[in-house]
């Protein structure tokens, strides 16, 4: 899952060192654009549903933060 | 006696917090009160405050940002009961809660509208009626429109919709909110704030510190410096400029520009009283400015100017539209069509639109205001489209984005958008911002600048006093957007030397501030919005 996330986001940003960074939201490295286009690949991929109240810092700042996000999401 | 007094308070703080009243007299007699009564009173004096500065204003209109405040509480409660009862499923629960939302939200838009904008419906309706020979007709309703309206309101709706997203828990203590939605401070001009960050802090009855009050202070006073040696000595330039329309391209760039920095000094000297304000309080609200026009490009402006009133279209009407089944669809449709470019530009093309319109609208009824939401859209949008070849021309080229070639032509590229925006905002209609921009091309006269600047309301020392001012704000704003702590280097001076530095501030501020005749009492631009 962690592959098919890293490529999903280094598709939408090849500048960002996805691996590492963990203030993607909160340093303002993706913007909105980034992240609406972030979600739709993302619920394709993963059969979730992604909604406006899952887009906070906490849930979008790093790789791993999102992996959780999808694994909460997937659960349900 | 009693009401001589209240007159002459009203005919200060009824008018703009940069009157001599509300730093000298109002907010000081508020902290005083508020630092004497026991902890669990203060936040009454807060509140009472707060009615009170309200009712400067707009008297008995307080009933309105009284019954947001009540709206947004019950919806609140309801969907948390809603969400406790456990005996409905899951997915209806939800629904319940969205439509306890969606019903909350509509009340406060509806009352918004109608307030602000049923004339200017009614008489673009009679417009519309004429052009197809109709005969509708309007009788002008002419409401009094609640001081802060268009802020509480989005206030109002931001926490229900963070009740409903579980981002914050319904609130049962209706003072609390209600002194989150009428904090006087951020009454009229914001910045447009979240529950969660201010209303535990408001509530508290925290006893304040020295410390708060020389650091509010100190923002305030940098506040006033902005708004009084700055934008209130443009002002009447600005007036006579914008009266006086159709004359010649060199004075519409004149007029393009004083407006832009009239607007920017007013507005972000008003917030910096606002936020001061605040902190005296121990209440830290958010920042609604960062060095603006430092952004790369128009989107990066908006999140540097007014940031509140950016963040909130982002979390409530951007993310919302954009994510919504149907767009969602749409989306997936485009990039499968035409690739991921497109994709990526055209699905949140119809949540930007609607972001931009109401952008625009939320500045007021009016054709102009309209036209400027829809200028940043088409100009948002057109960055995005042109950003990658832009940077395929820099590789082209060997530049690199931080390269001072890339970062001047930048500059050149926002100003230039920025200032005919706000030509197209202050000017009386479309039409006469049509002709002031054209005639920049077609009767551009630089002499007739140089001839006229006599006549703009400002003498030599005006015009000095702006400049230096001016010089002051940009180097200030070069050391923060650097990350320089300017504060903090400051406050390790000598007592001593920190307090001369202040005298001088104070004084600058009183002997150079734009006061008296034609220069009466300067309203507050984004006051009326």
């Amino acid at each position: 899952m962690r592959e098919r996330i890293l490529e999903i986001l280094q598709d939408q940003r090849p500048d960002v060192d996805f691996e590492n960074e963990t203030e993607l939201v909160s340093g303002k490295i993706l913007e909105s654009f980034d992240i609406v286009s972030i979600v739709s690949e993302l619920d394709d991929e993963f059969d979730i549903e992604i909604t406006p109240k899952d887009l906070k810092a906490e849930n979008f700042d790093s790789l791993e933060a999102l992996e959780n996000l999808i694994e909460r999401l997937s659960e349900e | 006696m009693l009401e001589n007094f209240i007159t002459f308070l009203k005919s200060g703080i009824g008018v703009s917090y940069a009157m001599w009243q509300y730093p000298v007299l109002f907010l000081p007699v508020t902290l005083l009160l508020y630092q004497l009564f026991p902890q669990r009173f203060r936040r009454y004096v807060l509140l009472a405050a707060s009615l009170l500065f309200f009712a400067f204003f707009s008297g008995i209109l307080i009933v309105f940002p009284i019954a947001a405040s009540l709206i947004s509480y019950a919806a609140g409660r309801i969907m948390e009961n809603i969400a406790g009862n456990k005996e409905i499923k899951r997915k209806e629960r939800t629904r319940r809660r969205k439509r306890v939302l969606a019903a909350g939200i509509i009340i406060l838009l509806a009352t918004l509208a109608v307030i602000k904008y049923s004339d200017f419906a009614g008489l673009t309706l009679v417009r519309i009626s004429h052009i197809f020979h109709g005969n509708f007709q309007w009788n002008l309703l002419d409401w009094a429109v609640p001081v802060g309206i268009s802020y509480f309101t989005l206030e109002a709706i931001a926490y229900m919709t963070d009740v409903f997203r579980d981002d914050i828990k319904a609130e049962h203590d209706f003072i609390k909110l209600l002194l989150f939605i009428v904090f006087f401070p951020k009454l009229m001009e914001g910045p447009i704030s979240r529950y969660n960050e201010i209303a535990d802090d408001l509530s508290s009855g925290r006893a304040t510190t020295a410390d708060n009050v020389a650091n509010g202070y100190q923002r305030i006073l940098w506040g006033l410096f902005k708004k009084l040696v700055i934008a209130d000595h443009l002002a009447p330039a600005v007036d006579i400029l914008f009266q006086n329309n159709i004359m010649d391209g060199s004075l519409s760039v004149a007029a393009a520009i004083l407006f832009t920095i009239q607007e920017y000094m007013d507005f972000s000297g008003t917030i910096d009283i606002v936020i001061g304000s605040g902190i005296t309080f121990g209440v830290h609200l958010t920042e609604n400015f960062r060095q603006p026009f430092f952004a790369k490009n128009a989107s990066d402006f908006w999140h540097r100017w007014h940031i509140t009133l950016g963040t909130f279209f982002r979390d409530y009407i951007f993310y919302p539209v954009t994510l919504a089944k149907p767009v969602m669809k749409f989306t997936k449709k485009v990039r499968d069509k035409f690739g991921k470019f497109a994709g990526t530009i055209a699905a949140p093309m119809l949540a930007l639109f609607l972001v931009w319109l109401s952008n625009g609208l939320w500045h007021g009824p009016r054709w102009t205001y309209i036209f400027y939401g829809m200028y940043y859209f088409v100009l948002i949008e057109l960055e995005n489209i042109f950003e990658e070849p832009f940077l395929g021309v820099l590789k082209k080229l060997k530049l690199t984005e931080e390269s001072i070639t890339v970062r001047v032509f930048r500059f050149i590229k926002l100003f230039i958008i920025v200032i005919i925006g706000e030509m197209f905002f202050r000017a009386d209609n479309i039409a006469i911002g049509v002709k002031m921009f054209m005639q920049i091309f077609t009767n551009f006269h630089l002499n007739v600048l140089a001839e006229n600047a006599g006549f703009l309301g400002l003498d030599f020392w005006d015009y000095w006093t702006v400049a230096a001012g001016m010089l002051l704000v940009i180097a200030v704003s070069v050391l923060k957007e650097r990350g320089y702590p300017i504060r903090t280097k400051l406050m390790a001076y000598p007592i001593a030397a920190r307090f001369a530095f202040w005298y001088v501030c104070i004084l600058a501020v009183v002997i150079f501030g734009a006061y008296g005749n034609g220069y009466d009492a300067a309203g507050m631009i984004y006051a009326k919005f």
